[in-house]
């Protein structure tokens, strides 16, 4: 485990531990929470684990002279709301019981958004949780009772790898003697489940707490003549920092967020993955301009941006904020290595097609910049030079995100390549971890990347990786690891070849990986903590007045 | 009463671009002066409304010298001038009109219409009459600038040779000579080896008060932001001289900073590829106005914290220049955007005009404009653009004519 690794099993605390009152204290911390409701824990790209990470942080060390809250971006009104009582619910359920959590169909896409539902039709719940007795217990009676199964099932799957872990070290009765328990576990949740809801139906309660509708067309659609509802109040009051760690340009009015300091006092601190969009025009799903925007409004509305690479942050400055005349102050500390901070309580899960076979693996979205064909490519190459039954299997882990075509059309129509290469797109953390565990080495051959967490990561497990020269992949690997430019094919072929073949060659390798150290696992999210404590408190802030440091002449 | 004719490849009955309102502008001083002056172009249809077109001009009609022009745009003038010289009927009716008018001068507006005048002279009663060459560019100079759109034609150097001859043919001829730009009277002077009069443009908001009131002004108080101005047409060289200043898009302003276009420049700038490479934030912080009247350009520029005048290539007579200057407002332009406003410019640089040829040097100018309110140009400055003055220097170059006459009549 990473240094400073985080204590996991903490007390599970409810909405009423997440949400701590803001009453009295002396500044509140509200994050937006839009895409993490919408996506819960299951999105093509990683962006919600940083989010779920830091949440988590927050919720935990937030000081009692602070609160943490959550907003959502309110479509209609172009304009944060405050979550209602059941989306505040949902996040502390994400956040702190499901961490796999995988909720299909229950968010609702930012943009989609509507108005604040009216609290009387669908949420009955209080704002937080009782914190003990009998109304606290009938509260998680209800909760439980009108849960979706594919979020029940997600649920007990947490609980049960939480608390009924199945480790490589456990003897094999051990381990069947465990999963026995899980199914019958199971089974007997299910079914009591099933009672509790219909038991709650028959008395009105679970009417009474269903959660928005996921797609509320009908009700659109039956609407569009009414009046618009009024705007909802403002969540926020002076003294407020918001904190986004969300792509938000698929849906912020930026002269709304322009308009929260002079207008509402607030303090914007935002997260910055990286601007490979604005560095590689070509490579982002929709037009680059619209991140553009982004990544140049935050820069003007941010007191302070959180960094995840320091390769990031000096892009920002070379393509964002050098070129338009601002200096926005900018933090940095490389992710923590998720997956390996919580490798005991997921447990490992092996990939049968991957069993007893030599494999090498390559986690990412299936995205142009990713550069997934260089590899392909390599190993059609490989396949014809390495003698017969050498050639690993090539694994591709990840969703598949935009300009993809050419990397479907070399993967499927090369029928001599298929037998070489795996595509895995539904792959559970038990398995990735399984995988980096097993794997010969990894792969990551990026045109441009923020940071490269699956670099990282499978350091974090020992295994080596063959990474492009993108700078933050170097960062990410504390330069340890061979760097390729990731259009060198030859090279590529040649260092492939060289650890596939030379039988010193990956030993030594491995042994370099064993001395990666990993960020401090507590250090990114700190660094919005801490920002948001320095601009709370003026006395002892760090963080100069943005507007007294925009100086153009400079 | 003396009379005069002034005569352009462009009708005068509604100016619009910038050829048309400065030789609008000499007629308006002639007439102020004294003069009962006759307006006539001659032009191809093709690229004038009928309600554009005055009395006496005299329209091309052929629709091969129409086509001719449509595949040679860059000398358009030069063809249609050379086919006017050709053709005899033309020719008739330049020389029915000088009979008609018969003025003491001729105002040659830009050097093309000469070609057909000189025929026309051949059969008019009234040979001795005085040719003024109004200049408004070294014509010949600046069309290979545009070969970089694509506009290069087979032939095309022999035309700037012949459009060099005629210049140099006309300013030898003519008996006063004035010219827009101080430095290229110095040009056509030193090339043509006679005086030039140089007779910087007249902008109707150099005599106007400052206020910053007005529908502009009360907008941008209502949404809170402040503007600059630029006013622009779609010629290319404005489009590009904008993007090359601001390569990197709009998003040095701060979301209540905004730059505002007029006319058809933001029109042309919006569907520039290297626009829209930055659309997003370009357009959170440029407001396309469009075409506005002229009796609205004072409030337009008034309500703005600085007007920018962005080029770096291009002739044309940069009245764009004049108007900026005139307006009171900081103007941030180039070394190329106050070319041929030299006398004029050296009283304000620094203190009304401000110049940078560098993107770099040029934002920098724009963030202070817009963020420490600069000052804008003196009164005395804006004076010396007002149509006042032209009147009076452009009465006394006349008047000097006068006397020469008398004196080779005595």
């Amino acid at each position: 485990m990473p240094p400073n690794g985080p204590a996991l099993h903490h007390t599970l605390p409810g909405a009423a531990g997440l949400i701590s009152s803001a009453e009295g204290s002396a500044g509140r911390l509200l994050v937006d929470a839009s895409l993490v409701l919408h996506h819960g824990l299951k999105s093509a790209v990683g962006i919600v684990r940083v989010e779920h990470y830091v949440y988590e942080y927050l919720a935990r060390e937030i000081p009692s002279s602070m609160a943490l809250d959550f907003v959502v971006w309110n479509h209609t009104n172009k304009a944060y709301r405050a979550v209602t009582a059941q989306e505040r619910l949902t996040l502390a359920s994400i956040i702190f019981l499901t961490e796999e959590a995988a909720i299909p169909g229950y968010g609702v896409h930012p943009s989609a958004i509507e108005s604040t539902p009216a609290e009387s039709e669908v949420v009955a719940a209080p704002d937080t949780l009782p914190e003990h007795g009998w109304p606290r217990f009938r509260m998680q009676l209800r909760l439980a009772a009108n849960a979706r199964p594919a979020e029940r099932d997600a649920f007990l799957a947490t609980i049960a790898v939480r608390h009924l872990p199945v480790l490589p070290e456990y003897s094999t009765p051990r381990r069947i003697t465990i999963r026995a328990v899980r199914v019958c576990a199971l089974m007997l949740a299910r079914a009591a489940q099933k009672a509790l809801a219909l038991t709650a139906r028959t008395h009105g309660a679970a009417v009474r707490l269903r959660r928005p509708d996921p797609e509320p067309v009908l009700a659109a659609v039956a609407e569009v003549d009414a009046p618009p509802p009024p705007p909802p109040p403002s969540p926020f009051r002076p003294g407020d920092t918001l904190i986004s760690l969300s792509n938000v340009w698929d849906y912020m009015d930026y002269a709304y967020l322009a308009s929260l300091k002079p207008e509402h006092g607030v303090r914007f601190v935002c997260c910055l993955f990286d601007v490979c969009g604005t560095e590689i025009p070509y490579v982002t799903p929709g037009p680059t301009h619209i991140y553009h925007r982004h990544w140049v409004e935050i820069g003007h509305l941010a007191e302070r941006l959180i960094s995840i690479s320091q390769f990031s942050a000096d892009s920002y400055r070379r393509f964002i904020s050098e070129p338009n005349h601002f200096d926005v102050p900018i933090d940095v500390a490389g992710l923590p290595n998720f997956l390996h901070a919580r490798a005991t309580d997921i447990g490992e899960v092996a990939v049968p097609d991957l069993v007893d076979q030599d494999f090498v693996v390559f986690c990412s979205t299936i995205e142009i910049r990713k550069n997934h064909i260089l590899l392909l490519n390599v190993w059609e190459e490989l396949r014809q030079t390495l003698p017969e039954g050498r050639l690993p299997t090539l694994v591709f882990v990840g969703k598949w995100g935009w300009y993809t075509d050419h990397v479907r059309m070399m993967a499927e129509r090369n029928f001599r390549l298929r037998p070489h290469v795996r595509i895995l797109t539904e792959v559970s953390d038990a398995e990735l971890i399984w995988m980096y565990r097993h794997a010969s080495f990894t792969v990551f051959p990026a045109l441009s990347e923020g940071f490269g967490l699956a670099a990282a990561e499978s350091m974090s497990f020992g295994t080596p990786v063959v990474i492009s020269n993108c700078p933050a992949l170097i960062e990410a690997t504390e330069g340890l690891m061979p760097a390729l430019h990731p259009q060198d094919f030859l090279g590529w072929v040649r260092e492939i070849t060289r650890l596939v073949v030379e039988p010193d060659a990956l030993p030594q390798l491995c042994a370099k990986a064993a001395t990666f150290r990993g960020p401090n696992y507590h250090a990114f999210a700190e660094l919005f903590l801490r920002a948001a404590q320095n601009m709370t408190n003026p006395e002892t802030s760090q963080v100069p007045d943005r507007a007294m440091t925009t100086n153009p002449a400079q | 009463m003396k009379t005069c004719l002034s005569l352009a490849s462009f009708p005068l009955l509604r100016p619009r671009h910038g050829g048309q309102v400065r030789a609008s502008s000499i007629a308006r001083g002639l007439t102020e002066a004294g003069w009962a002056v006759t307006t006539a172009g001659i032009y191809p249809d093709s690229l004038f409304a009928e309600t554009e077109r005055g009395l006496h001009d005299i329209v091309l009609t052929d629709p091969g010298v129409v086509q001719a022009i449509n595949d040679n745009m860059i000398f358009g003038d030069l063809i249609a001038a050379r086919y006017a010289a050709a053709s005899p009927e033309i020719v008739a009716n330049l020389a029915a009109l000088l009979d008609q008018v018969r003025p003491d001068a001729v105002v040659v507006e830009q050097p093309w219409v000469w070609l057909p005048l000189q025929q026309a002279l051949k059969f008019a009663g009234r040979p001795a009459l005085a040719i003024i060459y109004s200049s408004h560019n070294i014509e010949w100079r600046m069309r290979p600038e545009l070969y970089q759109l694509g506009l290069r034609r087979a032939g095309s150097d022999t035309m700037v040779r012949e459009t060099r001859a005629l210049e140099t043919a006309l300013s030898q001829r003519a008996d006063l000579v004035f010219s827009i730009s101080d430095s290229e009277a110095s040009e056509i002077a030193e090339e043509t080896g006679r005086a030039v009069i140089y007779l910087p443009p007249a902008s109707t908001l150099a005599s106007g008060q400052i206020s910053d009131e007005g529908r502009f002004a009360e907008k941008a108080r209502e949404q809170s932001i402040s503007y600059a101005a630029l006013i622009g047409s779609a010629y290319w060289p404005n489009a590009e001289g904008f993007l090359d200043l601001l390569p990197n898009g709009l998003g040095l302003l701060r979301p209540n900073e905004r730059i505002w276009v007029a006319g058809a420049l933001g029109a042309a700038l919006a569907q520039n590829i290297r626009y829209r490479d930055y659309q997003s934030i370009n357009d959170s912080r440029m407001r396309v106005i469009g075409q506005i009247d002229d009796d609205e350009k004072a409030a337009f520029f008034a309500g703005a914290d600085c007007v920018l005048v962005p080029v770096l290539t291009g002739g044309g007579s940069k009245l764009k220049t004049a108007d900026a200057i005139a307006s009171g407002r900081p103007v941030i332009t180039t070394t190329h955007g106050i070319d041929g406003y030299g006398p004029i410019a050296q009283l304000a640089i620094n203190k009304g005009i401000y110049i940078a040829d560098t993107p770099r040097d040029f934002q920098i100018l724009l963030l202070r404009a817009l963020r420490e309110r600069l000052p804008g140009c003196p009164e005395h400055v804006r004076a010396m653009l007002n149509q006042q003055r032209l009147t009076t220097e452009l009465g006394a170059a006349m008047a000097a004519i006068k006397r020469q006459d008398a004196t080779v009549s005595a």
